[in-house]
């Protein structure tokens, strides 16, 4: 087990006016405690943010079961990784970074595994129909469908964690026109599909 | 504008997006911090595990230091014990020295009680821990290769 030394979050840190500075603020000193070797740093710190990182991931692949071992690859290969982190970013950047490559490359094994063993049978049930239909119905199971990565997240970010546009590109490590710009294209993608098929 | 296709619908869509975010929630299940913070643990221990394996490096780094020692010891050349034929002539030599000075006779005792009252005891000391390390030797050389098979 770590020693205190490594567990002395750096105090003398100036917090933001907000919360989320202050937060944000907390969560960077837990990460340099944590990257010197104390665990009970990273325990927090896994403590704060599995919630918000489990809807992320959920949302990207909207199977519990998926979703709690990815998460888990999360936490595990960003211990594994600690050492290469850099506290100039935020550590909700890194972290959610290394939760949308897991979701991304475990897609990308999906995909080929299934071009290679694809014979054509699918197996449904009426019920497991009428889930999928109405996670079909969802408009974050659209915008999931519709949207590339990068505008999804930026569209999760913003709408799904209640986030201003400052701390979505914080969050993405991006520029706030580069977020600008991945909201509004993704909002146009929606607004193409939504209003024809929808009446609500 | 073609960029913007439907902009009235776009706080509608905001609102669903906030909304269904909200009500899609997923619980987060409550038995999964603590598979999470094991596995942290396990690739913990993976990381301290080498230590363990220095460590029994060490060991044996010491076990081998320690038969060397065993046979630098019993391979030592002893001082040869005095031959009995050797006797008779130090009898003469103590008797003339007898003869001839009484500080000669007081110091061939203090030699003689020496060699009779310090040095054989010792040296038949040293002749029984050479015979025990040489008999530790030969155990930790027939041990060794059972360690190692058991390994």
């Amino acid at each position: 087990m770590a020693s205190s030394t490594q567990c002395q979050a750096d105090s003398s840190r100036e917090f933001g006016p907000t919360e989320r500075d202050t937060a944000r603020a907390e969560e960077l000193a837990l990460a340099i405690a944590a990257k010197k070797g104390c665990m009970e740093s990273f325990e927090q710190l896994v403590a704060r943010l599995e919630g918000r990182l489990y809807a992320f991931l959920y949302q990207k692949t909207s199977n519990h079961h998926l979703t709690q071992d990815l998460l888990q690859s999360t936490f595990v290969s960003a211990y594994r990784k600690l050492h290469r982190y850099n506290p100039q970013y935020a550590f909700t950047t890194w972290i959610y970074t290394i939760a949308s490559r897991l979701a991304i490359n475990h897609f990308r094994r999906k995909r080929l595994l299934e071009s290679e063993h694809a014979d054509g049978v699918t197996h449904t049930t009426p019920s497991s129909e009428l889930i999928a239909s109405e996670k079909a119905e969802s408009v974050w199971s659209r915008a999931r469908a519709l949207l590339t990565g990068n505008q999804f997240a930026a569209l999760w970010h913003f709408y799904g964690e209640d986030r201003n546009l400052a701390e979505t590109a914080d969050v993405m490590n991006k520029s706030v026109g580069s977020v600008k710009v991945l909201l509004h294209r993704a909002r146009l993608k929606l607004a193409e599909l939504l209003p024809t098929n929808d009446t609500h | 504008m073609k960029d913007e296709p439907h902009p009235s619908a776009w706080p509608d869509i905001e609102a669903r997006l906030r909304d269904e975010a909200k009500r899609d929630a997923p619980e987060f299940p409550p038995f999964l911090h603590r598979r999470i913070m094991a596995a942290i643990h396990a690739e913990a221990d993976k990381h301290t595990r080498p230590t363990a394996g220095l460590a029994n490096v060490w060991r044996w780094v010491l076990a081998g230091g320690l038969a060397s020692i065993a046979l630098a010891l019993a391979l030592w050349p002893s001082p040869a014990p005095q031959r009995l034929s050797d006797a008779p002539q130090k009898v003469s030599e103590w008797i003339v020295l007898v003869a001839n000075s009484d500080e000669q006779m007081a110091s061939l005792i203090t030699d003689r009680v020496l060699n009779d009252m310090v040095n054989n005891p010792y040296q038949q000391q040293l002749d029984s821990l050479g015979n025990e390390l040489e008999n530790a030797l030969d155990f930790t050389l027939r041990m060794m290769p059972i360690e190692l098979a058991l390994r």
